[in-house]
């Protein structure tokens, strides 16, 4: 309980230190979201008096010090659910990250077990028969994984992809099927579309799993309770699965912690070259032309999964590993 | 009278380095008898470890087992355990089922993520086939037996809730599980302190009486030899150089390194006011085993011409004890006659 | 009759005895040696950096060099002789010229290797006039055409006229000095804070480890990113370049601060820590003088390990573009040109910085490895 109770408090205050850095990327740029209105409305010909001014920025929070703009901002964000407006879409921020949350979240998830279920196959095959042919492909395909920038790996993609069909799989959908109702056609177009983000987007996760968890069952595999196991006659699959491969899972398990922002990335990336409707390319969009409320928010958001994720993943490495739960009680 | 149980019989064992092969084993002649205690004994390095792994086939890359065999005289039938295929009946039964072993490091020996109770019971359900409960019962009984206080409640404790004396305990029990007819005991009281060490060293000598069950000890403790030993066996880089019973080893030590290691320990009032004598040089590395007899260049009474140029032979002495030296040489030659 | 002892000692072979004797320096460059990629890696990084220093002597052209003439230009293959010219077999380093053709619909340029044209290729030929090292005023580049006015472009141009080669020369510069620079601070930040945390112990280590705890749980990836777009839009691009460079590092430095702290309290119960104590050195000497250089191999392990998180992290933040913009240029910017397919199609090769990235990266990660390796020959 007590370990609950430390890892609730951490996350709490870490959460914080995050809203104070998101906060000062969304102040860092001159001006705020009234002097870029004021401007927009000035191409449009509209001039504010200094009164509709200053009543703007009294609605938005924007009048006070640095610290009463913070606190405001981030009352309104724990009272309210309130985000702010974004300036680019004309729509409050909660609204524009709704729409694509789902998919964002959709794609994330899939291409995690995806990742997770290729990475331990071959992770493990890789350590059981270290120096085989297998295993020095398995490496070099985690080495090369681990080197190339995922935007490399989806241009060449596109590269070949434009060579071979002479055109781009782009979205989530065909044309023909995208607004059709949920059947098993739109599924496996769905999935058609799927594998090209998922390998952009997945790619590095399994290459560094890979390594991780071969590296951690090598080890795992010269201790010596394996063998004593073995020398008390437990048999060799009973022992892999029973013994070093539970040691070795712990990184699998903390991966739940990290592995939303990598995907992030990834999502940014393939979001922007194949026009998914995802989260990605809105971010990247908002920070290019800083519409800051709507960036911050985002990174708000994806820190807060981020962290609670981290916060799983230390509930469940302590139902795990007994050694993290009862630690103290020695 | 005597009968034997295991034969190890020109074994050789070597680990594949950067710097080249290194024979850990080279040559080894042991014989194990039933109900007796037979303590292998020498410095760190010199391939006694090596030499129980070799006997259940444990011993891991880049290590491997070069040739010679290890007759098991056990079952119904001797067989060679070295012969064995992989998957062979009689290899899964001897680990665990004849033969029970227990090592230096009790704590890193158990699976840290399972209770010792859990352990324990995996080891009776596969040995015996009893169902969960039967297990359960068992293995409490068990803890109990070698002298885990408070069996009950300690069988869901994990090993680091467990001290080191406590989770050697919990090793024997699981070891002794299928009640063996041989438990080899690699070093199981170095990593304890001295009043551990002893109460380990009686519960051993409790549940070998009780179970009428062989005992191969590996030390480098000469006090752990007098105290357990019904016979000695003497290693020096990869070899037996001298097999004796403990009282013609303590009484009358042939080999000059047993004599050396006899000198090096401290006699109560003997040595008092006298510096120890130490053996001289340090054990050479086992990829560069000097020429002829490898103890000549630490050795006071090693011959010039001799000692560094031709391999010392086996001697044979009445009653049975052999020294590997060619200081007996005209005995052996008087034996052979 | 009996041997003293020392005489009975045979010959060991000559290594043996050296190896016995050898510091801990030799010890680790003897381990290092046997890891051959890792001595590749370590020649072909050494190569980087000398194009880090010497960049517009190893550049055919100024980074300004633009050739209206030639947009989009495939590889010239570098020949030694020919066979197809005029007059026969003939010995001689040079490359084909261009013949180009322009399609008429789509307008689009595309460009032949013309056997005719022969451009002839020199070393340390006359070219554009650069100041090395911005200080000492010189025209020859290591290699490039014997009259600067002919195309040579054996990696190709861009969609503006540059050359490939050229932009790649002075890409590594940038891209890889962001690295080096940036592991440089997070190393110095880690170092300190590290050494200080592991050394003293007690209540100054909890309030760091807490610290590195906290900054270690707030995702690091969206935040850069949202540091980098707050950036003012209109700041110059030397600045720019320092600022990313610090945010790469102030995301970096606590990995490597926890490295340095296990080491340090490893160490501190060592006994030539504690006589140093008692020999009276002062806290700061000892940390420094006597702990740091003890296990400097594994920290130049971590550090080369770094690096290339850096690398791959600036070239992905460019590519995005909110890291360097133009006219800087790095890896990830000369990237960008390829992100349109309908570019990317007909100039495949605009993607050989990216080959030059992975390369670089792999070479790192096996300097590393190879060091861990040599560093601490018991654990692998």
């Amino acid at each position: 309980m007590q370990f609950l109770g430390r890892r609730v408090f951490y996350m709490a205050a870490t959460l914080l230190a995050i809203s104070l850095v998101v906060f000062v990327i969304i102040s860092l740029p001159p001006g705020d979201f009234v002097t870029a209105l004021e401007a927009r409305y000035a191409v449009q010909g509209t001039r504010l008096t200094p009164d509709e001014v200053a009543q703007l920025r009294a609605r938005y929070g924007l009048d006070g010090n640095v610290f009463q703009q913070y606190w405001h901002w981030f009352s309104q964000i724990v009272l309210h659910g309130d985000l702010g407006m974004s300036f680019e879409h004309q729509k409050p921020v909660k609204e524009v990250i709704g729409a694509r949350l789902g998919a964002t979240l959709g794609i994330s998830l899939i291409t995690l077990v995806v990742t997770w279920v290729l990475a331990f196959a071959i992770g493990i095959y890789s350590a059981v028969k270290q120096r085989s042919i297998g295993d020095y492909a398995a490496t070099t395909v985690g080495f090369l994984g681990l080197a190339t920038p995922n935007f490399l790996i989806a241009l060449i993609f596109i590269y070949f992809s434009v060579s071979w069909f002479g055109s781009v799989p782009s979205g989530l959908c065909s044309p023909e099927w995208c607004d059709a109702s949920w059947n098993l056609g739109k599924l496996l177009d769905l999935l058609g579309h799927l594998w090209i983000p998922m390998i952009v987007i997945g790619t590095a996760g399994v290459a560094g799993l890979i390594r991780v968890i071969r590296n951690n069952l090598l080890d795992e595999l010269r201790r010596p309770y394996v063998t004593a196991a073995r020398a008390r006659g437990v048999p060799e699959g009973r022992l892999l699965r029973r013994y070093p491969l539970r040691v070795a899972l712990n990184p699998f398990v903390s991966t739940i912690g990290w592995v939303l922002p990598v995907l992030l990335v990834g999502d940014i990336v393939t979001g922007q070259i194949l026009g998914l409707p995802t989260l990605g390319p809105i971010l990247l969009g908002a920070l290019k032309s800083q519409d800051m409320y709507l960036a911050g928010s985002i990174i708000m958001v994806l820190s807060l999964v981020t962290v609670i994720g981290t916060l799983i993943s230390d509930f469940l490495l302590g139902w795990l590993d007994p050694r993290i739960r009862l630690g103290n009680q020695r | 009278m005597s009968e034997p149980l295991l034969e190890i019989s020109g074994l050789h064992t070597s680990f594949d380095t950067y710097d080249g092969k290194v024979g850990a084993v080279d040559g080894v002649e042991l014989t194990v008898e039933a109900g007796k205690t037979l303590c292998v004994v020498g410095e760190s390095g010199c391939g006694k470890s090596v030499t129980a792994r070799s006997i259940l086939r444990l011993v891991e890359k880049p290590g491997s087992i070069d040739s010679g065999t290890v007759t098991w005289h056990g079952g119904e039938e001797p067989f060679d355990v070295l012969s064995l295929d992989d998957k062979d009946p009689r290899l899964q039964k001897l680990r665990g089922d004849d033969i029970g072993m227990i090592f230096q490091e009790p704590a890193a020996s158990l699976l840290p993520l399972r209770s010792i109770g859990a352990q324990l019971i995996e080891a009776l359900r596969i040995h015996t086939g009893m169902d969960k409960k039967a297990a359960r019962a068992r293995a409490v009984e068990l803890l109990g037996l070698v002298g885990i206080p408070d069996a009950e409640r300690r069988v869901d404790a994990y090993p680091f809730q467990l001290s080191g004396g406590m989770c050697q305990r919990a090793m024997i029990a699981i070891a002794l599980c299928a009640e063996p007819a041989l438990l080899i005991a690699d070093e199981p009281t170095t990593a304890l302190d001295v009043t551990t060490q002893a109460r380990i060293l009686d519960l051993i000598r409790d549940l070998q009486a009780r179970n009428h069950m062989a005992v191969m000890f590996i030390t480098h403790d000469l006090g752990v030899v007098a105290e357990m030993a019904d016979e000695v066996a003497v290693m020096y880089l990869g070899r037996v150089v001298e097999r004796a019973s403990v009282e013609e080893v303590f009484a009358d030590p042939k080999h000059p390194y047993t004599k050396a290691l006899l000198r090096s320990v401290p006699v109560l009032g003997r040595d008092r006011g006298r510096d120890l004598p130490t053996i001289p040089g340090t054990v050479p590395n086992p990829l560069h085993r000097p020429k002829g007899c490898s103890f000549h260049p630490r050795c006071t009474e090693a011959i010039a011409g001799r000692c560094d140029l031709d391999e010392p032979p086996e001697v044979v002495f009445d009653g049975g004890r052999t020294a590997q030296c060619v200081l007996y040489d005209d005995q052996s030659e008087g034996d052979r006659a | 009759m009996t041997l003293k002892e020392t005489e009975g000692i045979p010959p060991e072979d000559d290594r043996k005895t050296e190896r016995a004797t050898a510091s801990q320096r030799q010890l680790v460059w003897w381990g290092f040696k046997k890891h051959r990629l890792a001595l590749f890696s370590a020649w072909l990084l050494i190569g980087m950096l000398v194009a880090v220093v010497f960049t517009e002597f190893l550049a055919p052209f100024d980074d300004r060099h633009r050739d209206s003439d030639y947009t989009a230009a495939p590889p010239q293959v570098l020949k030694l002789w020919d066979t197809d010219g005029g007059e026969g077999f003939q010995w001689g380093l040079h490359v084909d010229g261009y013949t180009s053709e322009q399609d008429p619909r789509s307008l689009r340029i595309t460009y032949e290797a013309d056997p005719e044209d022969r451009v002839e290729i020199g070393f340390f030929v006359k070219g554009e006039e650069y100041e090395l090292f911005g200080l000492i005023p010189w025209d020859r580049h290591l290699i490039g055409p014997e009259d600067p006015e002919d195309p040579m472009y054996l990696l190709g141009t861009t969609t503006d006229g540059k050359d490939l080669l050229t932009d790649l020369v002075y890409a590594t510069r940038v891209s890889a000095s962001v690295g080096i620079i940036g592991v440089a601070l997070a190393f110095l930040l880690g170092v300190v804070l590290g050494a200080v945390s592991g050394y003293f112990g007690g209540w100054i280590d909890n309030g760091i480890q807490r610290l590195i705890e906290l900054i270690m749980a707030v995702p690091s990836i969206p935040l850069w990113l949202g540091l980098a777009a707050a950036l003012p839009v209109d700041m110059g691009p030397v600045m720019r370049y320092f600022i990313i460079t610090t945010i790469l590092a102030l995301v970096a430095w606590t990995g490597l601060a926890r490295e340095v702290r296990g080491r340090f309290l490893a160490m501190r119960s060592e006994e030539f820590v504690t006589s140093a104590m008692l020999d009276g050195s002062s806290h700061r000497r000892i940390m420094f003088r006597h702990m740091l250089p003890s296990f400097s191999s594994h920290i130049i392990a971590a550090l080369s390990l770094s690096i290339p998180t850096m690398i791959l992290a600036e070239t992905a933040l460019s590519w995005l573009g909110l890291g360097l913009r133009p006219p800087a240029i790095s890896w990830g910017v000369q990237l960008q040109e390829a992100s349109k397919w309908s570019v990317l199609s007909g100039a495949p090769w605009l993607l050989i910085p990216g080959a030059v990235v992975v390369i670089v990266v792999l070479a790192f990660n096996f300097v590393g490895d190879g060091l861990r390796d040599a560093a601490d020959p018991y654990k692998h």
